[in-house]
């Protein structure tokens, strides 16, 4: 490949014979610089600024869950610690069923609610004292 | 420029405030030997300047995506040829005659410029040249010129130095044939 190389070198040379107009190089940077519209660099560590509210979001959320299901259960066993001490206090608990009349259980039975258990006590003591 | 620095000029890119004064120093260290192998592809100097133009353009545009891996002329050189044969391409399919015609048309093209100097030796060289294809062209520009090394070469063209080198064997026996036979 040198022969065929060296015969075109002889022939052709490496001057070269395209021309440029005056000053092109020159100014050239400058009129290429000119053309540039701005970009930005990214960042290479992006930060994220989350506002600490929205960081805390979920956890708040979660917690108003607890909050509200623990809210719930206390104020359902305080209920039921107020219908146990209501049960004590009770004129049915009191007082021993075996030695109450016909006629007064006949008017708790109207005149006041009465849960099913005691009536179920009541009965099966009557029925007892009945057999006897 | 002998102060040019690639290391230095990357860094300046890394910022926002100093990027444009690191790809200015870019433009004025390879924006002649760029202009140079464009214009040996487009022959025009007006053409020649778009492309190298809509090069730096390009590669300011992308300047954030360039790693650093290859050297910056590497992928300036990369980018330059793109845009020629999108030109070379482009003018081609605007064109309805056939290719021997349209060479032949910008050879005529070259012998009335007024930025070309070159004597009739000189204008069957080009015409040699445009009959090459375009890789070709560039490959034997390259080495024949700039006395690029086919590593290098190889890098811009993604290339392997086997198939430059053998690219520009077949190009300077074509360029040798053609001249005998003209003669």
């Amino acid at each position: 490949m040198k022969k065929e190389e060296d015969n075109i070198l002889k022939r052709v040379g490496t001057d070269n014979y395209f021309m440029v107009p005056q000053n092109y190089f020159e100014s050239l940077p400058e009129r290429v610089m000119d053309k540039f519209p701005p970009i930005k660099v990214p960042s290479k560590k992006i930060k994220k600024n989350f506002p600490v509210w929205k960081k805390l979001k979920p956890w708040v959320y979660v917690a108003a869950v607890f909050i509200g299901v623990a809210f719930i259960v206390r104020i359902v066993s305080l209920q039921n610690d107020l219908l146990d001490n209501n049960y004590g206090n009770d004129i049915l608990t009191q007082i021993d069923t075996e030695n109450i009349s016909d006629e007064f259980i006949d008017e708790m039975l109207n005149m006041s609610l009465m849960d099913d258990y005691s009536l179920y006590v009541y009965l099966t003591n009557a029925i007892i004292s009945v057999e006897n | 420029m002998n102060c040019y620095n690639e290391q230095e000029v990357l860094a300046l890119l890394q910022k926002e405030d100093t990027q444009r004064k690191g790809f200015e120093m870019i433009v004025r260290k390879y924006s002649e030997q760029l202009y140079w192998q464009i214009r040996r592809m487009v022959l025009s100097h007006e053409d020649a300047n778009d492309i190298l133009q809509n090069t730096f353009i390009k590669a300011w545009l992308n300047i954030n995506y360039f790693r650093g891996e290859a050297k910056l002329s590497t992928w300036l050189y990369r980018i330059a040829f793109n845009e020629c044969l999108t030109f070379l391409n482009k003018q081609r399919t605007m064109n309805t005659i056939s290719m021997e015609e349209f060479n032949d048309t910008i050879v005529q093209k070259l012998e009335g410029d007024p930025y070309f100097s070159g004597d009739h030796v000189q204008v069957l060289l080009q015409k040699a040249l445009l009959s090459l294809p375009e890789k070709q062209r560039m490959v034997f520009n390259l080495k024949y010129y700039q006395e690029m090394k086919y590593e290098e070469m190889s890098k811009i063209f993604g290339t392997s130095v086997g198939a430059l080198k053998a690219s520009y064997h077949h190009a300077v026996k074509k360029i040798e044939i053609f001249l005998e036979e003209v003669d």
